[in-house]
């Protein structure tokens, strides 16, 4: 099952660029562009339907008092939106963008497990046809939240079974995906690709790997016991029968606050491709960021119950998990400096890719800043479920992860496709997109300091106001997404052709390759000379 | 490099994949395992 370097001439016959044909080609797939192309369709996919749910959450609280959908169904919203947002669209996209870019910047042919690739896409399909599929159920669709947090969630009807399934299934896509990508990073690299030579992205997602085969069998060990609580008689969370539901919250964030940074770390390994490409230079302080990022993830891991202050624990406690949240502000920190610092003196210029990074650079600062608001215990007791954590982590994912995909997006589509996609519309996008992400999620910060309530689908008058522009925000934003996939079927269709470097400044092994690539990306390894060229960070 | 170093290499490098594939699958299923067996542990308790 693993590919070899071994040279063309030592095979019994040579199928480079003999690709299957018709639905073989995807249904059967081992080619890590193909999975990757299907992983990017699905996330893309996944992004609608998920962004259809955010329209329902946003015309329902364009104004107070229910308008359009009762609040069982608002809160299934709610629910589904998270889930499909997590571990339909960002997840799937970052693996995606691995599938694609992993070998091609390590020098490998393929993944190290081509038909264990196939097998954790194929499974995704049918976890999330699962779980929409639980709208159609009596009782609907989960409506407890994504946290799942006992005794409420256990109240769910029957499409509680649909979604532990379903978790099951995406957890274990997750990990089987993972598996293959840090397997294919410590295994697969050309000779002389040291670790220290790595691109940051390949870096960002070996240790995103790390943290997803920790932290994944967490979340399914703890859907697997709410399982058995509702079916099985057990009482893990049942406080009648000893159990205990805050259990539930500290196991369920083991899991959650390691996820946030599974759905940031690529993106600060995309931001660290993109910035100096643009910048026309190296990257700052390459070792640094490679640390700032092992930091920041063995960091993730002792900071939980910064999501469960209110929850009541010891004073120690609480003053252990506000400074170990703080101290995530540091290597955050150098990160930051780093890519500013990087710019500085550089030869810059504004293509896409850039203006989605350097967006990214100051609307995830913002959500990083709400963050260490949040982590002060006294404030977060006034913040805990207000609107104010509800603009906190969407600043972190969408002008933070989602921007980072559309960067590297836009940034790798002509080594993909081999053409020059319409840098007109792709400018337009980024402009309607973070001028209208902002009127969605700026005003839920005034929102929630003057006290409203998340997970609500009705809300005193006084909150109509900034309501009303955040809808106007959410309904921007979500028409302008419809420009990102029309740009790349434009650009697939046809365009400017391009060569090996679709940019003046980038530098990595990818950019060796022809635009777009063979059907096998390195089917000899690169040279001393052509990896030398490629590791100029 | 020869053909047949070649060989070797390939077959060393499949055999490395293999280990650090299943050695990370393990891992997995204890971090499953061993969350479900604390819980038991502390509701015994």
């Amino acid at each position: 099952m693993a590919q070899s370097h071994a040279p063309a001439a030592t095979h019994e016959h040579d199928d480079h660029d003999h690709k299957p044909r018709g639905w073989r080609r995807w249904v059967y797939a081992t080619n890590h562009k193909d999975i990757g192309t299907m992983y990017l369709v699905f996330a893309c996919t996944m992004f609608f339907i998920g962004g259809a749910m955010a329209m329902v959450i946003r015309l329902e609280l364009f104004k107070p008092g229910l308008q359009f959908v009762d609040p069982q169904f608002f809160n299934s919203m709610t629910t589904m939106h998270a889930l499909i947002m997590i571990f339909g669209a960002v997840m799937p996209a970052w693996t995606g963008l691995a599938n694609w870019m992993v070998p091609m910047q390590v020098g490998a042919p393929d993944m190290a497990l081509p038909r264990l690739n196939n097998f954790s896409f194929w499974i995704l399909p049918f976890a999330f046809t699962l779980l929409l599929s639980s709208l159609f159920v009596p009782g609907g669709a989960p409506a407890g939240g994504w946290t799942m947090y006992p005794p409420l969630i256990l109240q769910t009807g029957a499409s509680f079974p649909m979604l532990i399934f379903s978790i099951h299934l995406m957890g274990a896509s997750s990990i089987l995906g993972a598996i293959n990508i840090v397997v294919t990073i410590l295994n697969m690299r050309a000779p002389g690709l040291t670790l220290l030579r790595m691109p940051l992205f390949v870096w960002t997602w070996l240790i995103t790997g790390y943290l997803l085969i920790a932290v994944m069998p967490v979340l399914a060990g703890a859907v697997t016991m709410l399982l058995t609580d509702h079916f099985f008689g057990t009482t893990f969370f049942t406080a009648a029968g000893g159990g205990d539901p805050v259990m539930f919250q500290h196991i369920f964030w083991f899991f959650g606050h390691p996820e946030v940074y599974i759905l940031i770390l690529p993106a600060f390994g995309i931001i660290s491709e993109v910035v100096p490409t643009f910048s026309r230079k190296p990257l700052f302080g390459y070792e640094a960021m490679v640390y700032a990022v092992a930091s920041i993830a063995f960091l993730s891991f002792i900071v939980w119950a910064h999501h469960m202050f209110t929850v009541g624990m010891p004073l120690a406690a609480q003053l252990f998990f506000m400074l170990s949240t703080m101290l995530i502000a540091v290597p955050t920190g150098v990160k930051v400096f780093n890519w500013t610092a990087t710019m500085w003196k550089g030869s810059l210029s504004f293509e896409p890719p850039m203006l989605f990074a350097l967006a990214f650079l100051f609307l995830f600062t913002i959500g990083g800043f709400s963050g260490l608001m949040l982590a002060i215990v006294p404030a977060d007791y006034q913040y805990q479920d207000t609107y104010f954590v509800v603009a906190h982590f969407h600043y972190v994912l969408v002008p933070g992860s989602i921007f980072a995909i559309m960067a590297g997006v836009y940034y790798w589509l002509p080594k993909w496709t081999g053409h020059m996609y319409d840098m007109r519309l792709a400018t337009w996008h980024f402009w309607l997109s973070t001028i209208f992400v902002n009127v969605l999620f700026f005003p839920q910060h005034f929102l929630g300091l003057a006290g409203m309530p998340r997970r609500i689908p009705d809300y005193a008058v006084q909150f109509t106001d900034w309501n009303m522009v955040s809808s106007i925000g959410g309904f921007g934003f979500g028409l302008a997404q419809f420009l990102f996939p029309y740009i790349i079927w434009k650009c697939v269709r046809g365009g400017a052709r391009i060569g090996n470097r679709a940019w003046e400044g980038a530098h990595g092994l990818e950019w060796e390759l022809p635009s777009p690539p063979p059907y096998h990306s390195w089917t000899t390894p690169p040279s001393d000379a052509v990896i030398a060229r490629g590791a100029e960070h | 490099m020869s053909p047949e170093a070649h060989i070797r290499d390939d077959a060393e490098r499949r055999r490395r994949v293999r280990r650090s594939a299943l050695f990370f699958a393990l891992l997995a299923a204890f971090f499953y395992f061993a969350f479900i067996v604390m819980s038991l542990v502390r509701g015994f308790r």
